[in-house]
């Protein structure tokens, strides 16, 4: 079994009377790329604030590299993040602004500067003003100061925010790399379903601060293709002829003239046989999965 | 006087505390060497408090990524070495299984002679699979540990690589598929190793035969000295830069009886000659290129 | 800590508020040494210093020290403000430094960089005022400097509330409004009294004695007066440890960044 990096414990957060976060019972495995997915306010931003340190719990407790507590924060040099919007000095380039940080942080080596610059494709535009970056950019100077102290686990809190179709593969790519060639644990969150599917192994469903389902990749794409589309011209007789004759009950009318079947072993060719000599017309039948948007949907609705 | 003795105990408390400072840093520096000894990771050394010889340090940081990276590749390789155990041994057991099978029926009673013979046939073909396999297996080792070695003469690249073509056509017309070998000269002299080129061009079609579709393209080039493999494929998990890594597969459980070792094979060969192998992956088009010494 | 003071102070000299408050000081000093007269920023009421004219010219500058009140708005406002206002000190607690010692390193890196200009700014003026008007019109320089450290306790106990503040605050606009106009506010209700009635009011006394002007030109007129000096002296060191201790207590309760 792989070692637990972080644990959480009915981690709860109070902002007057609103509960941002609900008991939230999460563990990290080494190796993970754990996504966190939920809507705005979902308690996104403040699950990784009290990891990173940056806002104190009200209730719970999470364990970091198996410290709890005030100890946490002897780990915390394992841990680079990115919380909220990327800031940085207006005024100072890219290269400054890291640099100020590796003086900061005591970091000796400074080609590290150009090197996690180059790992989240800054490399060209190091010397560009802060300021003068688009939001694209200053994601990713943020990804390179969580990169910057070479940690073990990163948490980056909506990282695919403002970047283009492009960035966004490179931004994978680079996530990816990581993992794979540094061992890096990664803990990204998105309101996004889909970008985080083509990244992350495990992911985390939140909804009002509550955990909805912590569940991986492999069963995530098991609850998503469970489903047969069917067009027909008459929906309501081929409900009839569905359940009398072929026995599917399984099902549900998405459309006028649409319905998915939810059952997996259905025979495709009985179907639109039976459903022919019925006269009906079918228009299509194939398998698909359903879509993560809507399964996400469908997952928040179910509160 | 009193200037002087005012001065010299300044100087005297700024040196002491310079002291301090070097000595919390040296123990600082310890204790992060320490914690780093008994994590698994990437962190470096960092100048925390006091003062440190960030030149010491530096050197200890080159010293830790070193580690580091040997220590990733390490646990990589016995991953990949666990993974590739189980395929051998399916790999292995295969053919073997297939063979005693037929050994079986060809043992058992009223079994007339052309059908025994049919079997044992069959059974050859099998044993003779598993030799092919074994001796890929011996022969990835010894070239990796280095007991073979090279003896060059002169080779004409374009007979060999008719000759190698000739081996697969075969195998690739069954599939309705082609090999399309062209060459801007139709002699290319080069000073080399036949067996081990012939190696190199045989893995490499029948890499293309086990993995790839449609036509394959081969093209020599004679001023360059490089030879060309393109197919097209569907696989789109091909990673063109582990490719040649040993054991290398892209799906785990497929029987299609590869090792994963071909391309290893190819790639030490190759660079065993001087020469220089690469791969890219554009779109569904997949190429391997061969590059010469002269 | 060392660390954290390279890295402050490679980015001071990488922006402009450093130097807007380092001209601003040789502006008001050379306007001084102009016009031979000494400045006082805020537009309030004439002290008795300045309307004593046996005291040469650089000790009466001396006890307008209140002036450092608005020249060191720059530093504080670079030095903290900035860090909340841009969301940099996310990227530094995340870190592993931790609140106390964030807050700590502050306030010492603060007070340091505002003395370091307190004490250049004063003693640089001192000297061209001396190479200007010669030492006939000069104060003995023993006299000015023990008059300077007779000041410092009184301005590190209003960097400090500055600090406080600028931890309390977290907004940029805002802390430079309420920094500005409360002394002005403060002097014009002073003079409001006065104006109400002719005889100066019980109120108004009270007022002008623990207005910081006042206080700044008090030790430097009355320190002779050991008693007064105790008084100002002791109350600066509380005032600097309460700030401290309270701005340490309330930063990590406080949630760093703003929702």
């Amino acid at each position: 079994m792989h070692e637990a990096i972080l644990t959480t414990n009915n981690l709860t957060k109070q902002y007057g009377s609103t509960l941002a976060l609900d008991g939230a019972d999460l563990t990290v495995y080494k190796g993970d790329i754990f996504g966190i997915v939920g809507r705005n306010g979902a308690g996104k931003t403040t699950l990784l604030k009290i990891i990173s340190g940056l806002s104190n719990q009200t209730k719970g407790e999470y364990t970091l590299y198996s410290e709890t507590g005030n100890d946490a924060r002897k780990q915390r040099r394992r841990v680079g993040c990115l919380i909220n919007e990327p800031s940085f000095f207006r005024n100072m380039t890219a290269q400054q602004n890291l640099k100020y940080y590796c003086l900061q942080k005591g970091i000796t080596d400074l080609s590290q500067i150009d090197k996690v610059l180059t790992t989240v494709g800054l490399g060209d535009i190091a010397k560009k003003k802060f300021k003068d970056y688009s939001t694209g950019m200053r994601q990713r100077l943020g990804i390179a100061f969580a990169l910057l102290d070479s940690p073990d686990f990163v948490m980056l809190d909506e990282p695919i925010n403002g970047l283009d179709p492009i960035a966004i593969s490179e931004l994978r790519e680079t996530l990816f790399r990581l993992n794979r060639e540094r061992e890096v644990t990664l803990m990204i969150s998105s309101h996004i379903l889909s970008d985080l599917y083509a990244v992350a192994n495990r992911f985390l469903f939140l909804e009002k601060g509550r955990v909805l389902k912590l569940i991986s990749k492999e069963e995530l794409d098991s609850e998503c293709s469970r489903c047969t589309v069917l067009r027909t011209d008459d929906v309501n007789k081929t409900v009839t002829v569905l359940e009398k004759i072929v026995g599917i009950t399984d099902y549900k009318v998405t459309d006028k003239n649409e319905l998915r079947i939810f059952q997996n072993d259905i025979d495709t060719i009985k179907v639109t046989k039976a459903l022919v000599q019925n006269g009906i017309g079918v228009a299509s039948i194939y398998d698909s999965g359903v879509n993560l948007e809507e399964y996400f949907k469908q997952l928040i609705g179910s509160i | 006087m009193v200037i002087a003795i005012i001065a010299l105990s300044i100087a005297c408390f700024i040196m002491f505390s310079m002291l301090i400072q070097i000595r919390i840093g040296r123990k600082n520096t310890v204790d992060q060497i320490r914690r780093i000894k008994d994590q698994d990771t990437n962190n470096l050394v960092n100048i925390e408090i006091g003062t440190g010889d960030a030149e010491l340090i530096n050197e200890i940081n080159s010293l830790l990524k070193m580690l580091r990276e040997e220590r990733i590749m390490y646990n990589r390789k016995s991953h990949d070495l666990e993974q590739m155990m189980t395929n051998i041994s399916h790999d292995l057991r295969t053919p073997l299984t297939s063979a005693l099978g037929y050994v079986h029926l060809a043992q058992s009673d009223g079994i007339d002679i052309d059908e025994q013979k049919r079997e044992l046939e069959i059974t050859e073909r099998r044993l003779r699979r598993l030799e092919e396999l074994i001796d890929q297996f011996f022969e990835f080792y010894k070239v990796i540990s280095g007991e073979k070695e090279p003896e060059l003469g002169p080779v004409n690249l374009i007979a060999l690589l008719e000759e190698a073509v000739s081996h697969y056509f075969d195998d690739y017309n069954d599939r309705n598929r082609m090999i399309e070998l062209t060459y801007d000269k139709s002699k290319i002299l080069l000073l080399s190793n036949k067996g081990m080129l012939m190696r190199v061009f045989d893995n490499l079609i029948n890499n293309a035969l086990k993995h790839g579709c449609g036509t394959l393209y081969i093209h020599a080039d004679f001023e360059y000295h490089e030879v060309r493999f393109a197919n097209a494929t569907v696989d789109k998990q091909i990673d063109p830069e582990h490719i040649f890594d040993e054991f290398y597969t892209t799906d785990i459980s497929r029987t299609t009886g590869s090792t994963g070792l071909g391309l290893a094979i190819a790639k030490q060969f190759v660079e065993l000659l001087g020469g220089k192998i690469s791969a890219a992956l554009d779109n569904e088009r997949f190429e391997i290129i061969v590059k010469l010494p002269g | 800590m060392i660390n954290m003071a390279k890295a402050d102070l490679y980015r001071l000299v990488r922006i402009k508020s450093i130097y807007l408050c380092i001209s601003a000081i040789s502006v008001m000093y050379l306007i001084n040494l102009i016009t031979n007269q000494p400045i006082i920023i805020t537009a309030g009421y004439q002290t008795e210093t300045l309307s004593d004219s046996s005291v040469s010219i650089d000790i009466a500058m001396l006890s307008c020290n209140f002036n450092y009140y608005f020249l060191m708005l720059f530093p504080v406002s670079a030095l903290i403000i900035s860090d909340f206002s841009g969301g940099m000190i996310s990227n530094t607690l995340s870190s592993f430094t931790s609140r106390n010692k964030y807050f700590a390193f502050k306030f010492m890196f603060t007070q340091c960089l505002s003395l370091v200009l307190f004490w250049a700014g004063n003693s640089i003026y001192y000297l061209l005022h001396l190479i200007c008007y010669g030492s006939g019109s000069s104060a003995p320089a023993n006299e000015f400097f023990r008059l300077l450290l007779i000041q410092t306790p009184i301005f590190i106990a209003m960097i400090s509330l500055f600090v406080f503040l600028a931890f309390l605050i977290k907004r940029a606009t805002v802390f430079n409004t309420i920094m500005i106009s409360v002394p002005i506010l403060y002097s014009g209700l002073i003079r409001l009294l006065m104006l109400v009635r002719s005889t100066k009011s019980f109120a108004a006394e009270h007022l002008v004695t623990y207005d910081l002007t006042t206080v700044f030109e008090r030790v430097t007129r009355l320190s002779s007066d050991t008693k007064y000096l105790f008084e100002a002296e002791t109350a600066s060191f509380l005032l600097s440890a309460v700030m401290f201790l309270v701005g340490i207590r309330y930063f990590n309760k406080c949630e760093a960044i703003r929702e």
